[in-house]
């Protein structure tokens, strides 16, 4: 087996430059033809300057990860030079602007090509200083050999306002022929084109969370922006009106998720998106939820923490948190998508088990998943289904009262909505019996309480064995014996899986036990794994090891090493096959 | 069960001689002369003593957190904004934590009607200040000699100001006027806030039934009144202490939140079909 082959472009400058739309638009047109795509954006807290980057990784089968080694970086200032000068491969391309960027040759690898191109005059007098990036598409797609027609291509389609479009397009033309005539041409892109490739998505893990949600039936949102969230409630804005869906910007977190839980009383399907900071805000709605058997979909996009924390950057310190969040006790999913994929049918699939067995679920993603757009093939659809779960049948004239909390074998009771006749009831955050009715001074019920408080938590629980049944709690990838065993959740399995294919190559066997679903912990499915493991490696984007410490607290189990990485960037494979390396010595 | 029987047989826990007893009489009253459908109407409440009334109204109902009962009420009325959305509660509950949403959901002008059970004290908590305790005020949180040293809020004013499409002002020894605010408040087409005035007779001592029933003035029979007018009802609004003016302050009318969302132009969220959902569109756009 050989190592993947990807070819690496970064493109780095001020915010305000269109530093994400250059890669964006490279990554798109390899996307559209035949390529692989995985795209990594890193931009600090702020509207203009700083240094915003965009890393496109291309390749010619699927990839699930990214290094930080270039083999072509596009510079639209200082800043991006001085940064990325020592993550340069042998041979790369570094083009730059003598106007903005001074280049050191000591600070590059021996036999970096640097290219001089005075990209800013480039752009018509009065012109927009953004356009700066069609002039490095230009001279990008000169000196690499990438197509500069899949490049106008996706220009078309990206810039709607025609004049734009086509004074885009010129400066990019006679950049690419002021390069092309004054440099010897490179042609050092690594790939064909395949122009009637089968379509792909390029889509990044709000994406994937947010259409999975529409599947769903989902047709409430509400929220306040929270990077990286808010991308979920951004695009549900944009397709509520094509899709019957109203997402609603409250006035705070805690608006939002009270909301949600009105919405979601009401039947209608609903989800809400957010980061550390707010989901924190929503905590003592989030027992509600719990308590009055009110479904909720949540996603948490974790980035950096505590407190306002690190807005822009990745990090996976909230699993204790949204495990256990709130006062009292209830059983919740929480549910960490590692990829793509399962970000799109962990949410249908969630949709479905909120409202089958009433109980709020998390979906628990970071920043780095939920923004790095990856190719992807189309999602089948065929056969998923909406469950949900025991709904109430109208009638004028039933006999027996209605209970919404009627105990049953399995802690689940019929839901009926507002509306429904033969229905009415009351939902309560209060602990209370069968018929929602809570009250200590009430005469019947203070005689009962005891054993209805006793009751009402125990039906809460009861659920969980069917619940555990069926949710696909765990993946194990690799062979079933192998020299290490590597325990991982989330966002870091990309890197996992890249990096075990690089030891294979190197003759080590690695498999990986990904916790998919973490509460309700899977105890009885990573016990006899762990158990049967040689040697195992806990991997986590956090200081102290949270999945860890909550096997430990489930199994008793501590991992033999452990690596944790929590300097506010996602884990990359090289680092990941080194520490494997590490381990096994 | 007909679908207009309002009564539950559970017996309220409140003091004897409480306003809230009150206030659900005038508002089982006004829901019957409405003629409303009790399978399509909502209560909900936050947490308190006057939040507990929807333990005891035939509705459908949901008792929410504390301070919470407005956006809950919200995204009911988005869900299925052919509800009658009702939330309730008392000072505290929504002029304290739930200050923030009260003014938000005015000026979103949401199709809900709200109202406000003004006992100015905490009463389930056992007498504590609350953000409409007259200055002076004497407390569990505020002893004697200082007691409150805080600015009330005064609810009809802030509704205004916060543009409230209906606002009114009951008191509890007034039950005709009071059932009468109850049902228009409810039939009215937008944010309808009614401040009900009520005595605690555990906690508050001071703002008694004879207090209150020596300061109210019904605002029809007031000079200059003219409920179209928002400087009117502002001035009128600043009125306190001497005189206190019950009725209708205020009434306007603007487009509601549900009305201005093309996607509920011809159905509620909830009568949408959502099997098979087609996301093809969705996904081209991303190729």
């Amino acid at each position: 087996m050989m190592k993947k082959r990807n070819y690496t472009c970064l493109f780095a400058g001020e915010a305000g430059y269109g530093v994400m739309s250059a890669g964006s638009i490279i990554a798109k047109g390899a996307n559209r033809n035949g390529l692989w795509s995985f795209l990594v954006n890193e931009y600090p807290s702020l509207i203009q300057g700083g240094l915003n980057s965009c890393l496109v990784s291309l390749a010619d089968q699927p990839l699930s990860s990214y290094e930080e080694t270039l083999d072509f970086l596009g510079l639209f200032s200082q800043q991006g030079f001085d940064y990325y000068a020592d993550k340069l491969n042998p041979g790369a391309i570094v083009l730059y602007d003598p106007a903005t960027t001074q280049v050191d040759e000591s600070k590059v690898p021996k036999g970096t090509i640097l290219y001089p191109v005075p990209l800013a005059s480039f752009i018509p007098k009065g012109g927009a200083k953004i356009m700066i990036n069609s002039a490095m598409l230009g001279s990008f797609c000169a000196l690499t050999g990438y197509s500069k027609n899949v490049v106008i291509d996706v220009i078309k389609d990206e810039f709607h306002n025609a004049n734009i479009q086509q004074e885009n397009i010129k400066i990019l033309e006679e950049v690419y022929e002021h390069v092309v005539s004054s440099l010897p041409s490179q042609n050092v892109f690594p790939f064909t084109f395949h122009k009637h490739a089968e379509p792909k998505i390029l889509i990044n893990g709000n994406e994937a969370i947010s259409i999975a949600a529409i599947k769903a039936g989902c047709k409430f949102s509400a929220g306040y922006p929270m990077t990286p969230g808010s991308s979920v409630l951004s695009y549900l804005a944009d397709h509520g009106r094509d899709y019957g869906l109203v997402f609603k910007q409250a006035e705070d977190e805690i608006a939002a998720i009270n909301m949600l839980i009105g919405a979601s009383f009401t039947g209608v399907r609903s989800i809400g998106s957010t980061s550390g900071g707010g989901f924190a805000l929503m905590v003592e709605a989030l027992g509600f939820a719990a308590i009055a058997e009110v479904p909720l979909v949540m996603v948490n996009a974790q980035r950096g923490g505590p407190s306002t924390g690190l807005p822009t950057r990745t990090a996976q310190a909230d699993l204790t948190f949204v495990v256990y969040a709130s006062q009292g006790e209830f059983p919740r999913i929480v549910v960490a998508p590692g990829d793509i994929e399962e970000c799109f049918y962990e949410t249908f699939r969630v949709f479905n088990l909120a409202d089958k067995y009433q109980i709020p679920c998390i979906i628990l993603t970071d920043k780095y998943l939920a923004d790095s757009s990856v190719s992807h093939p189309l999602f089948a659809t065929d056969h998923l289904t909406i469950d949900r779960g025991k709904c109430f049948e109208e009638s004028a004239d039933r006999l027996e009262p209605y209970l919404r909390y009627q105990n049953t074998p399995d802690g689940i009771s019929t839901r009926a909505f507002p509306g429904q006749i033969g229905g009415r009831h009351i939902a309560t955050s209060y602990t209370h019996g069968e018929d929602g009715f809570y009250s200590s001074g009430n005469k019947e019920y203070a005689l009962n309480e005891p054993i209805i408080t006793k009751e009402s938590m125990d039906k809460l629980y009861n659920k969980l064995p069917s619940l555990e049944k069926e949710i696909p709690a765990i993946k194990f990838y690799g062979p079933s014996e192998a020299d290490i065993t590597i325990i991982a959740w989330g966002s870091t399995k990309g890197a996992i899986l890249e990096a075990m294919e690089q030891a294979a190559i190197h003759g080590i066997s690695v498999n990986f036990l990904q916790v998919l679903y973490i509460s309700p912990f899977p105890v009885s499915a990573v016990e006899p794994l762990l158990q049967k493991a040689k040697k195992t490696l806990l991997i986590e984007g956090n200081k102290t090891g949270q999945l860890g410490g909550i096997i430990a607290a489930h199994t008793g189990y501590k991992a033999d090493h452990s690596f944790f990485k929590y300097n506010s960037r996602a884990f990359v494979p090289s680092e990941i096959l080194a520490k494997i390396k590490e381990v096994l010595v | 069960m007909s679908a207009h029987d309002i009564n539950l047989s559970y017996v309220p826990t409140w003091c004897a001689g409480c306003g809230n007893y009150g206030i659900i009489n005038s508002l089982k009253k006004a829901l019957t002369s409405l003629n409303l459908d009790l399978e399509q109407t909502v209560l909900a409440t936050g947490i308190g003593c006057a939040s507990k009334i929807s333990q005891y109204v035939n509705t459908y109902r949901i008792e929410t957190l504390h301070g919470r009962s407005l956006p809950v009420a919200t995204g009911i009325k988005l869900a299925n904004h052919n509800l009658t959305v009702i939330a309730e509660g008392g000072d505290g509950d929504g002029m304290g934590l739930g200050m923030g949403h009260f003014i938000h959901t005015a000026r979103r002008n949401l199709d809900i009607t709200y109202f406000i059970h003004n006992n100015q004290i905490y009463g389930l908590t056992k007498g504590q200040t609350s953000p409409t305790s007259d200055l002076g005020a004497v407390t569990k949180f505020t002893p004697a000699p200082l007691g409150n040293v805080e600015q009330p809020i005064n609810i009809v004013k802030m509704a205004l100001n916060a543009g409230a499409t209906f606002v009114a002002r009951g008191f509890v020894g007034n039950s005709t006027q009071l059932v009468s605010l109850m049902a228009e408040a409810i039939k009215h087409p937008g944010f309808a806030v009614v401040d009900i005035l009520q005595p605690c007779v555990t906690f508050n001592h001071v703002n008694t039934y004879p207090w209150y029933q020596q300061r109210v003035k019904v605002i029809e029979n007031m000079k200059g009144y003219d409920p179209t007018s928002l400087d009117k009802a502002l001035s009128f609004a600043g009125l306190w202490g001497e005189q206190i003016p019950i009725g209708l302050y205020y009434r306007t009318i603007r487009p509601t939140f549900h009305e201005s969302l093309p996607q509920l132009s011809e159905q509620s969220l909830m009568q949408q079909k959502i099997d098979n959902v087609d996301i093809t569109g969705l996904m081209k756009e991303l190729y």
